[in-house]
């Protein structure tokens, strides 16, 4: 007989213990750690779940944020070039009004360098003609140009208009009869003595004579009675050389102001 | 040459016999016990754990994977009896290695003892999920007629299963001997190999088989329409 019955029921209260110790000490603690790790991972994925779709949210808000950002920083670049074009536009009339200013303020002074020049030039040339003029005469016509330049005075003085004439006696006399007599140069007492008698012929005896020399006259002679004067000089040939020499200035000048005005102005 | 452990007997009064099945099944049971125990000390369910958990923790999830892929049910309520039927099949047979063991399968006391408490738990089980009236019905489906049979039909299903796992480790173990005396160097080598890889195959068939017979008792015939009832009953208790 291959069963034996009695070990039979031993193996079945073996086999019902081994069960029982198994499930206590293997398959409880297996399982239950097992679920637990299931849980853990579960709760893990829950918690990567939840926080992707916080970054998924925050990403959304940011880029949301980067686009508000990005049209603010168009409109107020937009605005900025606005106002700096405007800013620029102002201020570039400003600068055209200065420039333009600075430029009447340098053609004023221009002219009036222009003029001294003109006023030097014409003392100077006044001066040096009538040296030339006294030399040359001297050494060829052995003559004194201060006493050609009398003489000639004395013509003029002598060749004015009666009512003229007349009109300044009443002025010398007016003036408590003086007559004064400025020269460019000092006047020889012969030729002062000339002038006296000259005087006294042309506006009548009892008038006194005063004479001076003044820089300010050049190569010239000249006789005041109260307003009025009688005079002779070579200023009007500076005169004509001025007025020359004005014109010569103007075309340049002229010449200069087309040529700026021929290129485009600067924005 | 002892056909059957049952014949080493160490130690008799009356009936009572204390013979070699029952000496190595404890052995086996204290190597399972202590082995679990050891393990299963340091578990943990984070990072870090021990090798020894690994290789139960697959044990178990295999055990439980094959149960649910038979039963279709959730493995816990028969993971204990069928993963115990399971590696103490497998550890008694793959024991057999060892020199001067004799393994309980090899048995018929044991292997009917293992059949008979299969027996038991089939009922059990069933009526366990299903309640009695409806697991007693099954016995008359589909015809009243078919009583006898099936009656038949689990008691000879049970014997089978005792005889089918003796008979394999027996012949195992006399094969073994027979080689030992013919050619002493390689076969027996190859032979211990081959009985190492069908002992495993047997616990894994005795298991399977096992959970074949409860998984049947546990799930309802299909009713008229084509639905499960304890599908319906899971479905009630659930909704």
């Amino acid at each position: 007989m291959l069963t034996d019955w009695f070990t039979v029921v031993v193996q079945i209260l073996n086999f019902l213990i081994l069960v029982w110790l198994l499930r206590r000490l293997l398959y409880g603690p297996i399982t239950r750690v097992m679920a637990e790790r299931d849980a853990r991972i579960q709760a893990e994925m829950a918690e990567a779940r939840r926080l992707r779709e916080e970054a998924t949210a925050e990403g959304e808000r940011h880029q949301a944020l980067v686009a508000t950002f990005e049209s603010e920083r168009d409109a107020r670049l937009a605005a900025a070039r606005d106002e700096l074009e405007a800013w620029r536009h102002t201020h570039m009339q400003e600068v055209r009004a200065e420039v333009e200013g600075l430029r009447q303020r340098w053609q004023e002074a221009l002219q009036q360098e222009k003029h001294a020049f003109l006023d030097d030039l014409r003392r100077r040339a006044g001066r040096e003609i009538l040296a030339v003029t006294r030399s040359a005469l001297r050494e060829l016509a052995d003559v004194d140009v201060e006493a050609r330049i009398v003489s000639r005075f004395l013509a003029e003085l002598g060749g004015i208009p009666p009512a003229d004439r007349d009109a300044l006696a009443a002025a010398a006399l007016a003036d408590g009869g003086k007559v004064h007599l400025r020269t460019a140069f000092a006047l020889p007492d012969t030729e002062q003595a000339r002038v006296t008698e000259a005087v006294t012929a042309a506006l009548g005896p009892g008038l006194t004579v005063t004479a001076e020399t003044a820089a300010d006259l050049v190569g010239g002679v000249e006789l005041r009675a109260g307003g009025l004067k009688v005079a002779w000089s070579i200023d009007d040939y500076l005169t004509s050389l001025e007025e020359a020499l004005t014109e010569a200035f103007g075309a340049d000048q002229k010449a200069g102001d087309d040529g700026e005005a021929a290129r485009p102005p600067a924005d | 040459m002892d056909i059957t452990p049952d014949q080493i007997v160490y130690w008799r009064w009356g009936a009572a016999t204390l013979n070699a099945t029952i000496v190595w099944t404890w052995v086996v049971m204290a190597v399972l016990a202590v082995g679990s125990w050891a393990i299963t000390r340091g578990l943990t369910a984070h990072e870090g754990m021990g090798r020894g958990q690994n290789i139960l923790e697959g044990i178990v999830s295999l055990i439980e994977r094959q149960i649910r892929d038979v039963s279709d049910q959730d493995p816990q309520p028969y993971l204990a009896f069928v993963g115990t039927l399971f590696l103490f099949i497998s550890l008694s047979n793959v024991l057999g290695i060892v020199p001067g063991y004799h393994p309980p399968t090899g048995s018929l006391s044991t292997t009917a003892a293992l059949a008979l408490c299969v027996f038991v738990a089939v009922p059990v089980f069933g009526i366990r999920r299903q309640g009695l009236r409806r697991y007693l019905g099954q016995y008359l489906q589909p015809s009243i007629v078919m009583l006898p049979f099936t009656i038949i039909g689990e008691l000879s299903r049970t014997l089978a299963l005792a005889v089918r796992l003796f008979g394999n480790v027996m012949s195992g173990t006399v094969i073994a001997a027979l080689l030992l005396g013919v050619a002493p160097l390689i076969f027996p080598v190859i032979a211990q190999m081959f009985g190492l890889l069908i002992g495993v195959i047997q616990a894994y068939i005795f298991a399977i088989l096992a959970m074949v017979y409860i998984a049947s008792a546990t799930r309802a015939h299909a009713g008229p329409d084509g639905s499960d009832a304890s599908t319906q009953k899971d479905g009630h208790a659930h909704g």
